[in-house]
């Protein structure tokens, strides 16, 4: 092969000869590859192992979630949020329906709303430890992957119990949840709490002390806080930039006024502080689970019906109850209105933007999900960085590509 | 076995001459085919030795349906592959992607013919076998380079580089410390290696792992494991970036090559340190237990000195896939500076450290006192304690290299609201 | 006008329960009856001159008898905490607006705490009252909406650093993006509305980065064109996809996917 036949020639007729092509590669990384957790398509352009540009290309899991709201009632389109966010679908769950609970005004009872907030930190823990495990997949370790699902498999068997499945629960109703826990299920959770701090305290060991793992996440992707919010990075993410912004504390939903716990916050931003900051996140989300577990309005399901069956009145309160106001979900015509419910996911603001107009289907609904904006900071990252680099960063800003393409 | 076959063709009718040649390409050709076939038997049973310690790791039960135990899963595996349709695509280069896998997987076997399994039972008895051992080991890398290449794939050439870039970074300190040994033992013969090693008697206490400076053992081990590619060093095929790196376009029988050949490594690997550091064929209570008993039959002793050299083997074969179940994968620029920063300096200075060793072993005139029922001269015990002081020094800076202060980052934010 | 000292009141009481802040408080009682008034007459007719080139009534109406109806929703006191703190002074003023004029039929929404903020500096919002959840919302002309978001983004009394979402709406005569905002400082909630002019926007990239995907978003299932984007290009569908997919009167167009419309 010539190597000067394309080379152009000056006016005087010399060659400008190169010896050596250094020429930039673009390599295009997905939307098939074992480390993009999905279809996520990365035009990276490289010089050498050195990454100079990074493009993400999504779209391709869209699958027109908005669009769909548009030709179902809200009941029927319900079953389908599941698939927003799969790793964390309470969550969608939660932000579709407290949306039309502002909307048309209905009265949640206190029993449903510690429901909901053990199922959302549960979840909370079981997407928390999918990253983990798959973090360190993506660094190259095989087991902690295997530790981290023995939990959460152990997590979704209690969702199992609860709603009959273990990924698409489909459990929340405007208004409540669709059925009353299992009797004997807040005592299979409590199970859990005594035994998840131990096995978390094991993850830490293998991992967070291990030099390999050290130095390729200690002071590898950091983001300033400033620049954070201007990409519009929420969730740990943020947090381990220092921002002290958690809805749950900040905005208070569902009742999470009612309980105590702290939020990690990290220092320096890089993915070591992202890493840290999850997982401690995972013990708050423990402290509050116990407590509502200890706190929950009517106690176990089984007491509770004891105490109906023996005829004590307050058994029936409302605010023991599954439904606020039991609704007819086939022909429910929501009033007018729109409602923005955003809500502190495992990823960031997960947000339901609803106007509906007096028919049964929304006239819009918007989802807003947290990965979008927090892919959109990849490329400031990953600029003049190694290409081994892109792991360990892209991973550790925890994105899930449903939730980017809706 | 060359006469045997030559005159085997003498008796065909074959004029001397060419009967002599053909006869020693047949010899060679069996040769290579009984160790390949001991290799892929060694190599069926590694992988899945392999997958059952990593299942018993991450709590899984591992392969258990196909034969006794799972015991067939990895023959089971390799039909499949042998019927997988061998995919090219037109942009490939033919050659170099048909060579590649042949350039890897041949001289990973031939390794085996050098190695004494027992004081019998060795391919070939070169003179300067180790440096042979070498040759052969780093000639694999060519075909991971070429695979790189000929497969037109940017994944596999990034890996290919990979591979090229940290084979040169590892073959140096691998072959340093493997020279302290043969500066120890002053032979560069395997099997006189393995001799020397043993002549003391002390068994455990004498050989090369621990008289020589575990420090030689400690290098010739990182750098081995890299050698071979394998995790934390796998970087020409690491799968979270490069999908599977230099073998990414390699189906059917040509990648059943490559995966055959990176396990023949690491057998060949784990072999040669349970020679040059572990005393070989030998017992670690100084010769062979059997003879120590007094049964005086060579086909026991035969047996027990193949026993050894296996079982220390797979021990070294079930470190490397426990370290493959615990640590993460570095990054090149890690890699490089561990091998470049570190350990090629240690293991000069270690080279450097034997040599006074080797001087104060030669030593004679000086008084000596008894010990372990033998009288040792004051100055190889006084170098030897010495030298360890030293390599507790090192290992110490090595710590503090890789220890590192892990500040609690996370500050718990109470209520703000 | 006897109306608007009853309203003020309560937008006393407001700006005194939520976060206190010195500097807008200084100015709020002098500066905004003397912008009120021309605002509160544009309420109506601004936005129909800013969509003059397109039927733009039926937009309008879309729009401002709901602001009134949430109003209401957000009267009572939601399950959630969130709405709590601005849903009393609300209350107030949908009990003591309807008592003085019953025939009009919408009362128009009294402006917020951050309409407040902004006419107090120049800008013309028409306040929309408070969503079901208790945000405010405001509609911006397109013209100064870009200066605005720097306002809002940069003034110590608002700090809307972050842009949650950028949410397209097809009123069917006209296209709108919802702007919500949030406080990463007071962690306070804003909504913005801007009506796209011949389906134009301007861009508010500059403001914040993030917008940059989320008007490529906008821009590909709505068709908004926001004007200053440095590459407004498709993001969730394909480069080469005909039309844009959540406008209401959308069909697929596309001969390649016939197949898709039976």
């Amino acid at each position: 092969m010539s190597t000067t036949a394309n080379f152009p020639t000056t006016s005087q007729g010399v060659f400008l000869e190169k010896d050596i092509d250094t020429n930039d590669m673009v390599v295009n990384i997905g939307p098939q590859h074992p480390s993009t957790h999905g279809v996520l398509r990365l035009i990276t352009t490289l010089d050498g192992e050195l990454v100079k540009e990074i493009e993400p290309v999504i779209g391709y899991l869209h699958r027109s979630k908005e669009k769909m709201a548009e030709s179902r009632s809200l009941f029927q389109y319900q079953p389908t949020i599941d698939r927003v966010e799969y790793l964390s679908s309470f969550f969608d769950h939660y932000a579709f329906v407290a949306a039309l609970e502002k909307i048309a005004d209905l009265h949640v009872p206190k029993r449903v709303q510690y429901i909901r907030m053990i199922t959302m930190e549960l979840n909370r823990i079981t997407s928390h430890l999918l990253w983990f495990g798959t973090y360190l997949l993506d660094l190259g370790a095989t087991s902690p992957m295997f530790y981290a699902f023995r939990e959460r498999e152990k997590i979704l068997s209690l969702f199992e119990d609860l709603t009959g499945a273990r990924m698409m629960y489909n459990y929340y109703r405007f208004g409540g949840v669709v059925a009353d826990m299992p009797e004997g299920w807040l005592d299979k959770v409590r199970a859990f709490l005594d035994e998840a701090p131990k096995r978390f305290d094991e993850y830490e060991a293998i991992v967070s002390k291990n030099p390999i793992f050290l130095d390729r996440t200690m002071g590898i992707g950091i983001i300033q806080p400033e620049v954070a919010i201007q990409y519009g990075v929420t969730g740990p993410t943020l947090r381990a930039s220092g921002v002290n912004l958690d809805q749950r504390k900040a905005n208070p939903y569902c009742c999470y006024d009612e309980v105590e716990f702290d939020v990690p916050l990290g220092t320096k931003g890089d993915c070591y502080d992202r890493f840290v900051v999850r997982m401690q996140e995972m013990r708050e989300s423990l402290k509050i689970i116990r407590q509502a577990v200890d706190n929950m309005p009517g106690g176990d399901t089984a007491d509770l019906n004891k105490r109906r069956e023996s005829g004590d009145e307050t058994a029936n309160d409302v605010e023991l109850q599954t439904y606020g106001k039991k609704i007819n979900l086939i022909t429910y015509k929501p009033p007018k209105g729109e409602a923005m419910v955003t809500v502190e996911s495992p990823r960031g603001f997960l947000g339901c933007y609803m106007i509906t107009d007096g028919t049964p289907k929304a006239y819009r609904i918007k989802w807003r999900g947290a990965s979008f904006s927090n892919l959109s900071i990849l490329p400031e990252l990953m600029r003049g960085r190694l290409f081994p680099d892109l792991m360990s960063i892209f991973g550790s800003i925890d994105v899930i590509l449903p939730e980017v393409d809706r | 076995m060359e006469n045997i076959i030559s005159n085997l063709f003498k008796m065909i009718g074959l004029p001397t001459e060419v009967a002599y040649i053909l006869a020693f390409f047949a010899a060679a050709g069996l040769l290579f085919f009984v160790l390949s076939l001991v290799g892929q038997v060694a190599v069926v049973f590694m992988v899945l030795m392999e997958r059952k310690i990593l299942a018993w790791i991450t709590q899984r039960k591992g392969p258990n349906r196909v034969g006794p135990w799972g015991l067939l899963q990895t023959v089971a595996d390799g039909v499949k592959l042998l019927f997988k349709e061998d995919i090219m695509m037109p942009h490939q280069d033919k050659l170099l992607f048909t060579l590649a896998p042949v350039l890897f997987f041949a001289p990973t076997f031939v390794i085996y013919a050098l190695i004494p399994f027992t004081d019998q039972l060795l391919g070939i008895n070169l003179g300067l076998g180790l440096l042979f051992v070498f040759a052969l080991s780093s000639l694999g890398v060519v075909g991971m380079v070429l695979a790189g290449w000929g497969s037109n794939n940017k994944y596999s050439l990034l890996g290919g580089m990979r591979s090229a870039s940290q084979a040169i970074s590892y073959e140096i300190p691998l072959v340093l410390s493997a020279l302290a040994v043969a500066l120890a033992a002053g032979s560069l013969n395997i099997r006189e290696i393995v001799e020397t090693q043993n002549a003391g008697g002390f068994g455990l206490f004498s050989w090369y792992a621990i008289s020589l400076l575990p420090l030689t053992f400690v290098i010739f081990w990182i750098s081995s494991i890299a050698e071979v590619n394998r995790i934390p060093f796998d970087l020409p095929e690491a799968e979270s970036e490069l999908v599977s790196g230099y073998n990414t376009e390699y189906s059917g029988m040509k990648f059943a090559l490559f995966f055959l050949a990176e396990y023949a490594s690491l057998f060949g690997m784990s072999a040669l340190m349970a020679v040059l550091f572990f005393g070989g064929y030998y017992s670690p209570f100084g010769g062979l237990i059997t003879q120590n008993l007094g049964i005086d039959i060579p086909v026991v002793h035969q047996l027990e000195m193949a026993t050894w050299i296996i079982t220390k083997t797979y021990i070294f074969i079930a470190l490397a896939m426990l370290i493959r179940g615990t640590l993460p994968r570095l990054k090149p620029d890690q890699l490089m500076g561990f091998s470049w920063k570190f350990l090629i300096p240690l293991s000069l200075v270690n080279l450097f450290m034997v040599a006074i060793l080797k001087m104060a072993w030669l030593q004679e005139n000086i008084p000596t006192i008894p010990l372990f029922g033998r009288e040792i001269s004051v100055c190889y015990l006084g170098t030897y304690a010495a030298l360890f002081l030293l390599l507790i020094a090192t290992l110490a800076g090595f710590g503090s290299i890789f220890k590192r202060k892990v500040v609690p980052h996370i500050q718990l934010q109470q209520r703000t609201v | 006008m006897s109306s608007e000292n009853e309203i003020d009141k309560p937008q006393e009481q407001q700006s005194e329960t939520v976060t206190p802040e010195p500097k807008a408080e200084e100015q709020q009682p002098i500066e905004p009856k003397e912008v009120k008034e021309p605002v509160s007459a544009e309420a109506g007719e601004a936005p129909e001159e800013a969509v003059a080139e397109k039927p733009a009534k039926p937009a309008r109406k879309a729009v401002t008898p709901k602001a009134s109806a949430e109003e209401g929703a957000a009267a009572e006191p939601s399950a959630d905490g969130e709405a709590k703190p601005k849903a009393k002074p609300a209350a107030a003023a949908a009990k003591a607006a309807p008592a003085k004029k019953e025939e009009v039929p919408p009362p128009p929404p009294e402006p917020g705490r951050y309409a407040q903020l902004l006419m107090a500096n120049g800008f013309k919002p028409v306040p929309l009252g408070n969503d079901a959840g208790g945000i405010e919302m405001i509609e911006l002309n397109p013209s100064e909406l870009r200066e605005a978001c720097q306002f809002l983004r940069d003034s110590d009394a608002s700090r809307f650093d972050l842009l949650v979402s950028i949410a397209g709406v097809d009123w069917k005569t006209s296209l709108q993006a919802v702007y919500h905002l949030y406080s990463t400082a007071t962690y306070q909630k804003l909504a913005i509305k801007a009506t796209a002019v011949d389906d134009k926007l301007p861009s508010v990239e500059s403001v914040w980065i993030t917008a940059d995907w989320h008007e490529r978003e906008t821009y590909d299932l709505f068709g908004i064109i926001f004007e200053g984007h440095h590459k407004l290009e498709r993001i969730l569908m394909p480069a080469d996809w005909i039309g844009h997919p959540m406008r209401k009167d959308y069909k697929v167009e596309d001969p390649r996917l016939v197949w898709n419309e039976r």
